[in-house]
């Protein structure tokens, strides 16, 4: 056999092979409930080929706003196949967020965007779940507003002010 | 008074208002989002319950399905093979998945989901897929 044929048949072999493989590895993720808020008790429920209860895996909920990951693992329940995190989404705004199964972690499995109540998390400083979201006033809008404000008459009275100086004595 | 000082002080007011409108209100919230609920992209008001039985069931581990932001790659694409299907189609095939297996796929569906999924939730599910795969 020509040395150009083996290659070409073992490339046809893993083109075939590999999804074969693949698909013999997979494991459905399923979710009690979608995201409530920024606290998040939820339980995840992994089967192999969408049947079979998995044990002895470690799934996690990954979200994601921005530059800002936080990994949450599931802990077993103690019922075959389900595990149990408590994610706690560190501000509001939107968020994705998906579950690594586990098992092949070949694909996420990923589930719609939310947007929860509360304040944005900077990625510098993430706000603890705990921490006061009713809001205050935001300085970020309020200084720059009030030094306009300021400047406004300022602005008008400026023009006004070099008008009334007198003239310099020639 | 001149454009730029009348412009100036517009700009200020409206600052300082909206500094002081998201006062008590969670001043980072994204726009359009409502205080104190959850909103799932895609949907309005509150999230349909057939995207939590979709959720719940795993589909979106096998299927890809938009509404869901599924990315499942080992069967079909719900968003095109379901689309102009009838609710019937597609509650046969949640419930008897061989009945008809799609071109290019192995006949790989569980067959117990008339057992796993309630009637109530069934519905609702079926529907989901119904509304998602008309968008």
């Amino acid at each position: 056999m020509y040395p150009g044929m083996r290659l070409l048949l073992a490339v046809l072999f893993l083109l075939v092979a590999a999804p074969a493989a693949h698909a013999g590895g997979f494991a459905t993720v399923g979710l009690s409930s979608t995201p409530t808020g920024t606290d998040w008790p939820v339980e995840i429920t992994v089967l192999q080929h969408g049947r079979t209860p998995l044990d002895n895996i470690t799934p996690r909920v990954v979200v994601t706003q921005g530059a800002t990951t936080r990994t949450f693992a599931g802990e077993p329940t103690g019922k075959p196949g389900v595990y149990a995190a408590h994610v706690v989404f560190p501000g509001g705004g939107r968020w994705e967020y998906s579950v690594r199964d586990g098992f092949t972690d070949a694909m996420p499995h990923t589930f719609p965007a939310v947007t929860l109540p509360g304040r944005v998390a900077s990625p510098a400083s993430p706000v603890p779940a705990s921490a006061d979201d009713g809001g205050g006033v935001d300085l970020a809008l309020l200084i720059p507003g009030v030094l306009a404000l300021l400047a406004a008459p300022v602005l008008l009275l400026l023009p006004r002010a070099r008008r009334r100086s007198p003239e310099p004595a020639l | 008074m001149r454009p730029a000082a009348a412009a100036l002080a517009a700009v200020g007011a409206a600052l300082v208002i909206a500094a002081l409108a998201t006062a008590g209100g969670g001043g980072g919230d994204e726009p359009g989002q409502s205080a104190g609920r959850v909103q799932v992209e895609g949907t309005t008001g509150e999230p349909p319950r057939g995207l939590a039985v979709f959720a719940a069931q795993g589909c979106g581990s096998c299927h890809s399905f938009k509404p869901a932001n599924a990315q499942g790659i080992l069967a079909p694409d719900l968003t095109l093979s379901l689309a102009g299907r009838s609710e019937e189609y597609i509650r046969t095939s949640i419930v008897a998945p061989s009945a008809e297996v799609a071109p290019n796929y192995g006949d790989m569906m569980p067959p117990d989901y008339a057992q796993r999924i309630a009637p109530a939730d069934l519905d609702a599910l079926v529907a989901f897929l119904a509304e998602g795969s008309r968008r």
